[in-house]
């Protein structure tokens, strides 16, 4: 539970722009908020305290703008708490935060800071019971988690945090479209990492082979987060495996032009140019993806492929023996992967015999 | 930025494809009517052998040269439970002479033994007889076909009782010496009585291991000495310095350099293209050849492979089915030794991701000219769906018609009710079981009963030819010049008909009938009629003409 607290930390960033000395108050407040929301053992105090900040933000900004400016419309800005959405772990109300948490999405300040003094002075125990459900599922126990998750979810169905851990335990679980349900309920709650939650989804369709739902959710994320080079890539992924080369190859080149040392990126496009047979371009894009990544060694081997279309066969034959090195050298590390894996489930089957 | 969007743009064409409303391919489930009443006997136990999963296949030959064609299915075993193993019994199908069948295991002499994995048929002694090899997960065997309706198991005598785990098999005059060697494809070494824990013990999940959990094997040669006898020589042909996890094999001469060539499709590790370089030696050559891996880089779990000059130019190209979420694998043959990775371009890569595919075989199904692609596919994990959400144990065969432009269409869900079938295939086998020009299918399933599915598609004039292993016919008609090699062994542990089959659309006539022949001596014939099948003897022309069943 820590962890979850630090976490907000880091996603909570202060967009620059005019009034953000006011701004900086409110949204130092609301961090503050999530995180005492979800620490371990309630602290009215630190809860009051943050609210009262925010309160304290919202009233310095309502006091320079009475006059009106060009600033009122919106209000503090919706860019401004939901500047980040590419937040590496999604904030997340409490169910009884969850009030709170929508008017702050809506803009409605104001009534947002009344409704969370409302839901911190309101005595629950949601915050001990997500607590002994975290520990489960960290322990291991991911089937004893699901089971305090689910009692937590069914007494509580606004809990966002509880649907977000429940999507964790049932990764764990390999329950792969259970997983992805609980993170589709917690995106409306959201009120930042709205991106990683759908991330979280295209990668969770695409292990089921539901492409279009995949395509769709990296597609609202990467709308989300626009330069975000990884949501370019990520959805070009998707897009090559569809056979949309064209589509790939857009997102590719965004993604490189965002984050031009992306060996992998530079290798992908290198890859569509030798499958449309543009040869000397393949060369060109293989050989910066290596030049950014000696170790991405399956880039040589289409590396290999479209120096031999060219007649260049003895660069060729140095990049297919580099290739086919590293090739053998991780054939056998998987094979001492699964071994000691298989070794390891042995063990625990004698120790958990079914 | 938009210039280099606009090259990949012109290099990748966008074709219009009405495929599925124009289809006229159309499959006929017909197991029932046909006599064949085969159920695979898989052993699937809680220890999860990896063998119960993997099998078994089949494959069509004429064993009673009757010149329709019949049919073998090679049948599992239990490695758990004896009782279960005693329930495994390969069957012999004669065809009646009307594309249905009839069971003559009793009296052909073939017995079950140890666990089934697929077969392969050539005449090996050159009696005129087709013989049946047999392989297993524990030693194989050869059957010397009698000539009356039974055979004799010469495993022994011929020395070609390999004893690890194979998978598929290929006869093949591979030293043009006259008389057929025996490829043998192995798999992996695996524990009989023991076999690692895959899975998630706490969970209770377990499932078949990957193969990289177990040791590769080499594969082995066969030698024929010419008097019924073989001679192991894979260690001096080179073929056995390579480990691989061998599953599926075709042989085809893929440079032109009239020394046929061998091709096995590896699970999980590179394949293997065996360039013959004469007297019986051989050099690897897949990676540089372009059909090792796929062109990012990686290895796929090649399973099924077949070969076939889908683009016309000539040139063999070649399949291979592999696991779900890889794509099945179209190599395009563009000479010089070298082949391009055309997966996602033909229209093969996206539509067969959900699938693990199986058996394999390229075949003109509407006699259209053009070679289609039909692929069993089945999970390997009987428990599919806790492997993996949304995928199933059972899945759906994939039929792709070839649209031309070097693209193909699937259109298995408008094939007839022969491709809406969904089971755990493994083996698929193309022959025309009906001597009525088209090519219909036999699918074995793992567990499952196996399918006849005939061939009742619209269909234009076609041609069989029946010639000896390992020539290579080409047959001209239309203005267009097809090109077939006779060959034993395919597909995923199974084999297709041997006579080789052209569509020839609305032609009149084959204006030309070009057979090369392993001894590389060229016979040209002239204006062939179609809609028959004619077998052709080196040196003397066509000996036999029949017409087809209309």
């Amino acid at each position: 539970m820590t962890r979850i607290a630090t976490w907000f930390l880091l996603v909570m960033v202060l967009a620059p722009g005019p009034a953000a000395a006011q701004r900086a108050i409110f949204v130092e407040g609301l961090t503050e908020l999530t995180r005492a929301m979800m620490a371990l053992s309630e602290n009215r105090e630190q809860l009051n305290a943050a609210i009262d900040k925010m309160a304290a933000g919202l009233d310095g900004w309502e006091a320079q703008t009475a006059g009106g400016s060009k600033e009122q419309d919106p209000p503090y800005g919706r860019s401004v708490l939901l500047s980040d959405e590419a937040a590496a772990i999604p904030v997340l109300p409490l169910a009884a935060y969850a009030d709170g948490f929508a008017r702050l999405r809506r803009g409605e300040y104001r009534d947002a800071v009344v409704s969370l003094r409302r839901a911190a002075a309101a005595a629950t125990d949601e915050r001990s019971e997500l607590a002994a459900a975290a520990r489960l599922a960290q322990e291991g126990r991911h089937v004893d988690a699901e089971r305090a998750l689910r009692s937590i979810v069914a007494a509580r169905p606004e809990s966002a945090v509880a649907h977000w851990w429940l999507g964790r335990v049932y990764e764990n679980l390999n329950r792969i479209a259970d997983a992805r349900k609980e993170y589709e309920t917690v995106v409306p709650f959201a009120l930042t990492g709205q991106a990683t939650l759908y991330a979280a989804i295209g990668r969770l369709s695409h292990t089921e082979g539901d492409f279009a739902r995949a395509n769709d959710a990296f597609e609202h994320r990467l709308r989300l987060t626009p330069n975000d080079p990884v949501a370019h890539k990520d959805l070009a992924w998707i897009l090559i495996e569809q056979d949309r080369s064209e589509a790939a190859f857009k997102e590719l080149t965004a993604s490189v032009a965002l984050e031009p040392r992306d060996a992998e990126a530079h290798a992908a496009i290198g890859r569509l140019y030798l499958d449309a047979g543009r040869h000397p371009e393949a060369i060109g894009a293989l050989r910066r993806a290596l030049d950014l990544q000696p170790t991405l060694h399956d880039a040589r081997y289409a590396l290999a492929l479209a120096l031999k279309r060219i007649g260049r066969e003895d660069e060729a034959a140095r990049e297919m023996e580099l290739f086919e090195r590293a090739r053998r050298e991780s054939t056998e590390d998987r094979r001492r992967t699964m071994a000691t894996e298989a070794q390891r489930q042995e063990e625990a089957q004698r120790d958990h015999p079914r | 930025m938009k210039r280099l969007v606009a090259a990949i743009a012109l290099a990748m064409p966008v074709f219009v494809v009405t495929g599925a409303a124009q289809t006229t391919v159309r499959f006929t489930d017909i197991t029932r009517e046909s006599g064949v009443s085969f159920h695979h006997v898989n052993g699937a136990s809680p220890d999860k052998h990896l063998v119960e999963t993997m099998g078994s296949g089949g494959l069509f030959f004429d064993y009673d040269n009757d010149g329709w064609i019949d049919l073998f299915l090679v049948d599992g075993g239990s490695l758990a439970d004896a009782r279960v193993a005693s329930q495994a019994k390969h069957r012999l199908y004669r065809n009646r002479g009307n594309g249905t069948f009839e069971d003559v295991t009793a009296k052909s002499g073939i017995r079950h033994r140890d666990y089934g994995m697929g077969a392969c048929a050539g005449d090996y002694d050159n009696d005129g007889w087709i013989d049946l090899y047999v392989t297993n997960f524990g030693p194989n065997a050869l059957y010397r076909n009698r000539g009356d309706g039974s055979f004799t198991d010469v495993t022994a005598f011929a020395h070609v009782g390999e004893p690890r785990w194979s998978a598929s098999c290929a006869f093949a005059d591979l030293d043009k010496d006259g008389d057929l060697d025996l490829f043998v494809v192995n798999y992996v070494d695996a524990d009989r009585q023991k076999t690692p824990y895959c899975g998630n013990a706490k969970l209770a999940q377990r499932f078949y291991c990957h193969p990289l959990n177990y040791p590769s094997l080499p594969n082995t040669l066969y030698r024929n000495d010419g008097r019924g006898v073989f001679t192991d020589v894979s260690a001096a042909s080179g073929i056995g310095a390579h480990r691989g996890n061998g599953l599926g094999v075709v042989v085809t001469d893929y440079d032109g350099d009239r020394w046929p060539d061998v091709f096995v499709a590896n699970d999980s590790v590179a394949n293997f293209l065996f360039r013959n370089t004469g007297k019986l030696r051989f050099v690897e050559t897949a990676l540089g050849a372009g059909v090792a891996v796929a062109t990012d880089g990686k290895a796929r779990a090649g399973m099924g492979v077949d070969a076939g000059d889908y683009d016309g130019d000539g040139r063999e190209d070649v399949v291979v089915t592999n696991l779900d979420f890889e794509t099945h694998s179209l190599f395009r043959n563009v000479g010089d030794g070298l082949f391009e990775y055309t997966t996602r371009t033909s229209g093969l890569g996206f539509a067969t991701l959900p699938f693990v595919g199986f058996g394999v075989a390229f075949l003109d199904a509407d006699n259209d000219m053009q070679l289609d692609i039909a692929i069993a596919n089945g999970h390997i994990m009987d428990n599919a769906p806790v492997y993996r959400s949304g995928t199933t144990y059972a899945q759906r065969n994939l039929f792709f018609r070839n649209a031309g432009s070097k693209r193909f269409v699937e259109i298995g869900r408008n094939a007839g009710d022969g491709f809406a079938l969904e089971k755990v295939s493994r083996g698929l086998v193309a022959g025309d079981i009906d001597n009525d020009g088209d090519l219909d299918l036999v699918v074995t399933n793992n567990g499952q009963s196996a399918d006849v599915l005939r061939n009742d598609s619209v269909r234009g004039n076609s041609l069989l030819v029946r010639a000896a292993i390992g020539a290579r016919v080409r047959v001209t008609a239309g203005g267009q010049t097809q090109v077939r090699d006779v060959r034993a062994g395919s597909s995923y542990l199974g084999q297709n008909d041997l006579r080789v089959h052209f569509g020839l659309g609305h032609a009149a006539m084959a204006d030309r009938v070009e057979v090369t022949w392993p001894s590389e001596r060229v016979e040209v014939l002239s204006t062939v009629a179609v809609n028959q099948i004619v077998t052709i003897h080196e040196g003397r022309g066509i000996v036999s003409r029949v017409p087809f069943v209309r």
